[in-house]
C-alpha cells in the first residue's frame, strides 16, 4: 500500500545552513504523526516541503506516491493545510470564508452544504453567519478544518494548530482529528505540546537541528517517558 | 476556465471584503465630500466670473457704441476682451488662476493677457486651491495606494496566502484577482463622482465638444487610477511586510507627486530661462525706437513713409493729400509695433513652448505630470489655450485699431485737426470679439507626449509590473 506521506532522503539547505538533513519518513494512510522539536528544528521546513512551498535541495517529498516538487498542482489537490494562526477574512462570515476557499479549489456548495461542513468541523450554528473577526482562535481553526473537510483532502498538514487554544478547544480539536483519522485521513502535525502528542498521535517524531532523532509509537510510551526522551534528544 | 474563475473568485472576495471595511467608506466619504465641495466651489466661482465678464463686456460694448468721438481717441479709449472660460475649467483651473484673463485693447500698446486671479486671491492660493483635479491627481492615488498596499502582505501575514495557494490559487491568479477587485472598488468610488460631474455638461448651451472632452478627461483619469492600483498591488506582492509596503507606497507617492514635478520644473527653468518683464519691455521699446534690421529710428521711418505717401499721391505736402496723413502714419506705427511685438513675444513664446515640450517629455517618467497636462488640456486651462486666446485677441486688436486709424485717414478731415468725430452709427458697425477655441485634435497634438506617457505607463503596468510582481511574489 502506498504511503500517504513519504520523505525519501528529503533535504533542504539554505546557502551554508542545513535546515533539513536527509530525512526518511513513511506515514501510512489514516495515521496521525506528531513532530516535536524546538523552533528551528526543521518541522516547518518539512511541512513546507510537503506543501510544495519550497523545493528540496535533494531527495523527494511524496504525497500518495506522487513527487511534490514535480507535480505540485496534483499533490496540492489532496492536501489541506492548517497553520498556527488561521486569520482568514475577518470581514466575511464563516460561511463566506468557507465558500471562498471552496470556489478557489473548484467546488461549489449550497449554503446548506457549507453549514453542514462547518457543523461537522464543530462550529456551532449561531456563528455561521457571523463575521470571522469576532471568532475565537478555536472557532477559526474549525473553519480551517471545514475547508479541509469540504475539499475532502486525504492528507492534512498542520503547523502548531493547538498552540494558543484553551484546554477545552484543544480537546475538541483532538476529537475532530481522531474522527478524521478514523475516516482514513492522514495527519502530519508539528507541535510543541508533548502531552497532546501522546494523547493524539499514533507515532511521534522528535527533531533537532534538522535531524529526525527518534520515532516512537505513542502506544508504547507515556507522556512522562516522552518528555524525558524529548529533553534527552534536544539536550 | 478555472483560471478566470479563480481570478473572479478572488476579485469578488476582495470587493466584498472592502465594501465591509469602514476605512473604505471613510476614504470614499472624504473623496466624495472633497469632490462635491470642489465642484460647487468651482461652479460658484465660474458663475461669478462669468457674470462679471458678461456685465463688463456688455458695459464696455455699450460705452463703446454710445460714444461720440474722434476715431483715434476711441482707439485710446479702447476696450477689454475676456478669456471665455469652458465648463470643464470648473474641474481643473490649470494655469488660469496664474495667467491673466483680461486683454486690454488700446492704441499704440500691445498688451499681454493680464489680471490673474492670483493677484487678488491671496489666502486661497497660498493654501493651494482645491479643485476636482487636485483631488483626482493627488488624493485619489494616495487613497488607492492606501487601499492596496496591504492587499497581499495582509494575506501573507494572516497565513491565508499559503491556504490560497493550496486551494489552487496561483500567484498570477492572485495578482490579477486583487487588481480586478481593488480596481472595481476604485470605480465604485470614482464613477458616481464622474457622473455627478457630468451633469452640468448636459445643459444645451454648451460648447459642442465639451462632452467629448469630458469623456476623454474621465477616461485618462481612469487609466491613471489603474496605474496606481497596479503600483500598489505590485508593491504589496514583493514587500515582506505591510509596514514595508506602506513605507514604499508613500515614498513612491511623494516621489511622483511632490519631488519629481518640482525637480523637473527647476531644471527646465534653469535650462531655458525666460527674460524678465523689464528686459522684455526695454528690448521692445528699444526695437521700436531704434528700429529692427536697419529700418531706421521711428522718426526716420515716419519721414520715409511720408515721402512714399507724397510720391504715391503725387503731391508735395501732407496737407494736399486726399487722405488724413495722421491716420495712415499712426497705422504705419501700429504695423511696426505689431511686427516688433510678434518678433520678441514670439521669441519668448518659442522659449515657453520649448519649456512646455520638455515638461511633457519628462512626464514619461511620471504619470502624475502627464495627467496634470492632459487634465488641464481637456479642461482648456493650459498654456495652449491661453496662447490660442492671446493670438486671437491680438489679431482682433490689430484689426480694431486699423479700422479706427483708416477711418480717420479716409474721413476727409484735415491733417492734425481733431474736431472730426464719429458716433454710434459707426461704432455699432464694429464687430464684437468672438473666440474660437482650439479643436480637440489640436489640444491632443499639443499634449501628445503626456498622452503617450499615460499609455506607456498603462502598458508598463500590464506588461512589466504585473509579470514582475507575479515572479517575485513572496509566498
Amino acid at each position: 500500500m502506498t504511503n500517504a506521506l513519504e520523505a525519501a532522503q528529503l533535504a533542504k539547505n539554505y546557502n551554508n545552513h542545513i535546515a533539513l538533513h536527509p530525512l526518511e519518513l513513511q506515514i501510512p494512510p489514516g495515521q496521525i504523526f506528531c513532530l516535536l522539536g524546538q523552533n528551528g528544528a526543521g518541522k516547518t521546513t518539512t511541512i513546507n516541503l510537503f506543501l510544495g512551498f519550497i523545493e528540496p535541495s535533494s531527495g523527494q517529498a511524496l504525497i500518495n506516491g506522487v513527487n511534490v516538487a514535480k507535480n505540485t498542482d496534483i499533490t496540492r489537490q489532496a492536501v489541506a493545510y492548517i497553520p498556527e494562526v488561521v486569520h482568514l477574512y475577518g470581514n466575511l462570515t464563516g460561511v463566506e470564508n468557507l465558500d471562498f476557499f471552496n470556489r478557489l479549489a473548484g467546488f461549489r456548495f449550497s449554503p446548506k452544504e457549507l453549514k453542514a461542513f462547518l457543523l461537522k468541523a464543530g462550529l456551532q450554528e449561531e456563528a455561521h453567519e457571523k463575521k470571522l473577526g469576532g471568532y475565537s482562535k478555536g472557532m477559526r481553526q474549525k473553519v480551517g478544518i471545514a475547508i479541509a473537510l469540504a475539499k475532502n483532502a486525504s492528507v492534512i498538514l498542520m503547523d502548531e494548530p493547538t498552540s494558543g487554544l484553551d484546554p477545552k478547544a484543544t480537546l475538541e480539536f483532538n476529537a475532530i482529528c481522531r474522527e478524521l483519522s478514523d475516516q482514513g485521513k492522514t495527519i502530519l502535525m508539528a507541535t510543541h505540546d508533548i502531552f497532546n502528542a501522546t494523547s493524539l498521535g499514533h507515532r511521534i517524531g522528535i527533531m533537532r537541528d534538522g535531524h529526525l532523532k527518534h520515532i516512537v509509537d505513542a502506544s508504547g510510551i507515556t507522556a512522562e517517558g516522552l518528555q524525558q526522551l524529548y529533553f534527552e534528544s534536544i539536550g | 476556465m478555472k483560471k478566470t474563475g479563480n481570478i473572479l473568485t478572488i476579485a469578488k472576495k476582495e470587493y466584498r471584503e472592502a465594501l465591509r471595511n469602514k476605512i473604505l467608506w471613510l476614504f470614499a466619504g472624504i473623496t466624495w465630500l472633497l469632490i462635491i465641495f470642489a465642484a460647487f466651489a468651482g461652479w460658484q466661482r465660474q458663475e461669478g466670473i462669468h457674470i462679471q465678464k458678461q456685465k463688463a463686456t456688455a458695459l464696455f460694448r455699450h460705452e463703446w457704441e454710445e460714444q461720440e468721438a474722434n476715431p483715434h481717441s476711441a482707439a485710446h479709449f479702447g476696450t477689454y476682451l475676456f478669456k471665455p472660460s469652458s465648463v470643464l475649467e470648473v474641474y481643473d483651473h490649470g494655469l488660469n488662476s496664474y495667467l491673466g484673463n483680461t486683454y486690454r485693447v488700446e492704441a499704440h500698446v500691445q498688451h499681454e493677457v493680464n489680471h490673474s486671479e492670483a493677484e487678488h486671491a491671496d489666502t486661497n492660493l497660498r493654501f493651494g486651491e482645491l479643485s476636482v483635479a487636485t483631488v483626482f491627481q493627488l488624493l485619489l492615488p494616495l487613497m488607492i495606494l492606501l487601499l492596496s498596499f496591504s492587499s497581499i502582505t495582509r494575506e501573507r501575514e494572516g497565513n491565508t496566502l499559503k491556504i490560497l495557494m493550496i486551494q489552487g490559487g496561483r500567484p498570477a491568479r492572485l495578482v490579477w484577482g486583487k487588481l480586478l477587485g481593488i480596481y472595481a472598488i476604485v470605480l465604485t468610488v470614482v464613477v458616481p463622482a464622474l457622473l455627478l460631474l457630468s451633469t452640468p455638461l448636459m445643459a444645451a448651451d454648451i460648447q459642442p465638444d465639451s462632452l467629448l472632452r469630458f469623456t476623454l478627461f474621465s477616461l485618462t483619469y481612469l487609466v491613471y487610477f489603474f496605474v496606481f492600483t497596479v503600483i500598489g498591488i505590485c508593491i504589496s506582492a514583493i514587500s515582506r511586510s505591510s509596514n514595508t509596503a506602506l513605507a514604499t507606497s508613500l515614498g513612491i507617492w511623494v516621489l511622483l507627486a511632490v519631488l519629481l514635478p518640482r525637480a523637473t520644473i527647476r531644471w527646465i527653468d534653469s535650462a531655458y530661462p525666460l527674460p524678465s518683464r523689464y528686459e522684455f519691455n526695454r528690448t521692445m521699446s528699444q526695437a521700436y525706437q531704434q528700429g529692427m534690421n536697419k529700418d531706421g529710428t521711428s522718426s526716420e521711418r515716419w519721414k520715409k513713409f511720408m515721402q512714399e505717401t507724397l510720391k504715391k499721391y503725387g503731391v508735395d505736402t501732407v496737407t494736399k493729400l486726399p487722405v488724413n496723413f495722421d491716420g495712415l502714419a499712426m497705422q504705419m506705427g501700429e504695423d511696426y509695433n505689431s511686427k516688433v511685438y510678434d518678433r520678441f513675444a514670439g521669441q519668448v513664446e518659442q522659449l515657453i513652448k520649448k519649456q512646455q515640450t520638455r515638461l511633457e517629455q519628462w512626464s514619461i517618467l511620471n504619470p502624475f505630470q502627464a495627467m496634470q497636462q492632459l487634465s488641464m488640456g481637456m479642461a482648456g486651462s493650459d498654456y495652449f489655450h491661453h496662447l490660442y486666446f492671446h493670438h486671437q485677441a491680438k489679431s482682433y486688436r490689430d484689426e480694431f485699431v486699423r479700422t479706427l486709424n483708416l477711418d480717420l485717414a479716409n474721413s476727409g478731415s484735415a491733417y492734425l485737426s481733431y474736431n472730426y468725430t464719429v458716433g454710434p452709427d459707426f461704432f455699432k458697425r464694429m464687430k464684437d470679439f468672438t473666440y474660437q477655441p482650439p479643436s480637440l485634435k489640436e489640444v491632443i497634438r499639443f499634449h501628445q507626449w503626456s498622452l503617450f506617457s499615460i499609455t506607456f505607463w498603462c502598458g508598463l503596468s500590464i506588461l512589466l509590473f504585473i509579470p514582475l510582481a507575479i515572479r517575485l511574489i513572496k509566498i
